[in-house]
């Protein structure tokens, strides 16, 4: 087999992938770096890429806030409303991708649509709803917000992995005498398993990182570690290095889950039964 | 009795009548094969049946219990679908021992029954296999497998064989015919292909627009069907129908004084060729297809009528050569304006 000749086109190639690939992991490397270095490091012009590391933003963030708390709270809403959302996003997708009705379409389509308003357009209604409930501040009502901000993509992502597994399997399931709960466990779970994974760990994601309702309906009680970076930007001054280390401690998890999850995320079942 | 019968069924998709009223009785052990051309709602009738589409009139009836309402699930029938549809993330094993697992069969008899299937289906090998390792034939006949483990009431197959290709289907369909020998099971088959309904059914059932046109034996069909559409769908080449206005003179092999009405029809192996203004009337070969065992050669004449003869020797005729047409008039099914028959013809025995 001949090797592939360096050519200018793959060369010009080449270097176009990894300045694009570089340009998308400069923020996180600079997010990296900036959190092991002082304040002081940390606004220098030109930035200095040779330093001596210190762990000192991360005491500071240790000891100025609750880490714990709010990583327990992203854990729990993400998690819980996660879970939540994928209870009623599969019986949706399940029944949208195999029982079609003339207006499907339509009802995903609308779904879809709310995703279009900006959060901000619904913002005063919930938070007077969540204040009559006396859910301010509270992780229930963050659980509720993230689920349902989340659910219009779960459905559609759900329904388009649903929509390729053939109905007859479903269908035969049901001829060999399953009821609704077997066809589901037996058949539907193991080979829905990839889209409803990689559902899941899209939402978990979103729920993650959520922001706008998290700073707008918790503090200190409910807070997520988005609400802990946000509080490193604050009317006294930034401060690079604390924002960093502390940005870095809220995404050290999810990313570490989505690296060990990769592998899940992009496989799918290869389908023999149907030629 | 009945063992299953269908009693008005109708079904609608939207405002589209798709079932116009199917009644129909269907024995014990009995091989039936729902025949028409695609869109005349055979697989719908069967989905019906299998209770994978909703029934929206009539009644449905097994075994004297109304079945009209109950799930798939609970009708205690058995399906082997077109794509095959087997569970891809089990073994064949699993695949076959599906449903006595949900039935909570006792372990030992599970095994005990998919060897057995697996050995009348020569699956024993391949037991342990996903289907993604199977070949198409192989994955065909785990589905059919699958369906005799559980020994339903009724097999419904709905058009098992299309994904198989021609020297497969051949052979698979002459399984299919030896296993309901063997099981005498109750069985519902739906294809479009009028060999797979000739060969297998006891009786077939031909369907045209949500309705049964003719239900009868094989041969009922081929020598005595009920109207033209049945005549032209059953048989290969399809039944020749001429306007009788084309065929002057055919009234007087009739005995009658005046010309003939409607269309006739002649079957390919009663129309035979001679010397020209030897026959009933002269033509010139359109096309000769030699197939080996029999000849069929397309004729025209200077009416404008077609006719395919069949014969079984070799024929010396050039394509443009001009021949006589000899019309076996005692074999002539005749029909009227709207397709009805109006004289069935005499089933050819000597052919």
């Amino acid at each position: 087999m001949a090797r592939s000749r360096l050519t200018p086109t793959l060369m010009a190639r080449t270097v176009l992938a990894w300045a694009v690939a570089l340009l998308l992991f400069f923020p996180l490397a600079f997010l990296f770096l900036t959190a092991f270095k002082t304040e002081l490091q940390a606004i220098a012009v030109p930035p200095e890429l040779i330093f001596s590391p210190t762990l000192e933003s991360f005491r500071e963030v240790h000891t100025r806030s609750d880490y714990l708390l709010f990583a327990k709270n992203s854990v729990i809403t993400s998690v819980v409303s996660t879970l939540l959302g994928l209870l009623i996003a599969v019986p949706a997708a399940y029944s949208m991708a195999f029982f079609r009705g003339p207006r499907t379409k339509d009802i995903l389509m609308w779904m879809l649509s709310t995703k279009m308003m900006p959060a901000v357009g619904a913002l005063v209604p919930v938070y007077v709803l969540a204040q009559y409930s006396g859910l301010l501040d509270t992780k229930l009502a963050l659980i509720i917000l993230f689920m349902l901000s989340n659910l219009p993509i779960m459905v559609w992502m759900l329904y388009s992995h649903f929509k390729d597994i053939p109905p007859e399997i479903l269908e035969a399931a049901r001829m060999d005498g399953a009821n609704l709960w077997q066809e589901f466990r037996r058949v539907l779970l193991p080979l829905g398993m990839g889209g409803m994974a990689s559902t899941g760990l899209l939402c978990l994601v979103l729920s993650w990182n959520e922001a706008f309702w998290s700073l707008n309906l918790s503090s200190a009680k409910a807070g997520t570690l988005a609400t802990l970076i946000a509080s490193y930007s604050s009317p006294e001054g930034l401060f690079w290095a604390k924002l960093s280390a502390a940005s870095l401690l809220a995404i050290a998890p999810i990313v570490v889950f989505g690296w060990f999850s990769q592998k899940q995320l992009v496989q799918g079942l290869t389908f023999g039964a149907v030629k | 009795m009945a063992y299953l019968a269908l009693k008005g069924i109708e079904k609608f998709f939207g405002e589209h009548r798709a079932i116009k009223g199917i009644d129909l009785s269907i024995h014990q052990g009995e091989f039936i094969v729902f025949v028409g051309p695609s869109g005349c709602g055979k697989s719908t009738l069967l989905r019906l049946i299998a209770g994978l589409e909703q029934i929206d009139g009539g009644e449905l009836v097994l075994d004297g219990r109304d079945i009209t309402k109950l799930p798939s699930s609970k009708r205690d029938l058995a399906m082997v679908f077109q794509s095959y549809a087997l569970y891809p993330h089990m073994s064949v094993f699993e695949n076959m021992s599906f449903a006595l697992q949900l039935a909570k069969v006792d372990k030992a008899v599970i095994r005990e029954k998919v060897e057995r299937a697996a050995r009348i289906l020569n699956l024993s090998p391949y037991l342990q296999r996903t289907p993604k390792e199977l070949s198409g034939g192989q994955r065909q006949r785990v589905a059919i497998g699958r369906a005799i483990v559980r020994a339903p009431k009724v097999f419904l197959f709905d058009e098992p064989l299309s994904n198989l290709d021609a020297a497969l289907r051949g052979q698979t369909r002459v399984e299919i015919a030896k296993l309901h020998r063997e099981l005498g099971a109750t069985t519902i088959y739906v294809t479009h292909d009028q060999v797979e309904a000739m060969t297998l059914a006891d009786r077939v059932v031909v369907l045209r627009d949500g309705q049964i046109e003719q239900v009868g034996t094989p041969l009922e069909l081929y020598d005595q069907p009920a109207n033209q559409f049945v005549a032209q769908f059953i048989g290969t080449p399809q039944m020749n129908v001429v306007q009788a206005e084309l065929l002057p003179g055919l009234h007087r092999a009739f005995g009658l004084e005046t010309p003939l009405q409607g269309a006739v029809g002649l079957r390919p192996e009663d129309v035979a060729l001679c010397r020209p203004g030897q026959g009933t009337l002269d033509g010139q070969v359109e096309l000769i297809e030699a197939l080996g065992a029999e000849t069929l050669i397309y004729v025209s004449t200077p009416l404008g009528a077609q006719l395919v003869a069949r014969q079984h020797s070799r024929s010396p005729l050039q394509l443009g050569d001009a021949v006589g047409v000899q019309i076996d008039a005692q074999a002539a099914h005749l029909f009227d304006a709207q397709g009805r028959i109006t004289r069935h013809g005499h089933a050819a025995q000597t052919h």
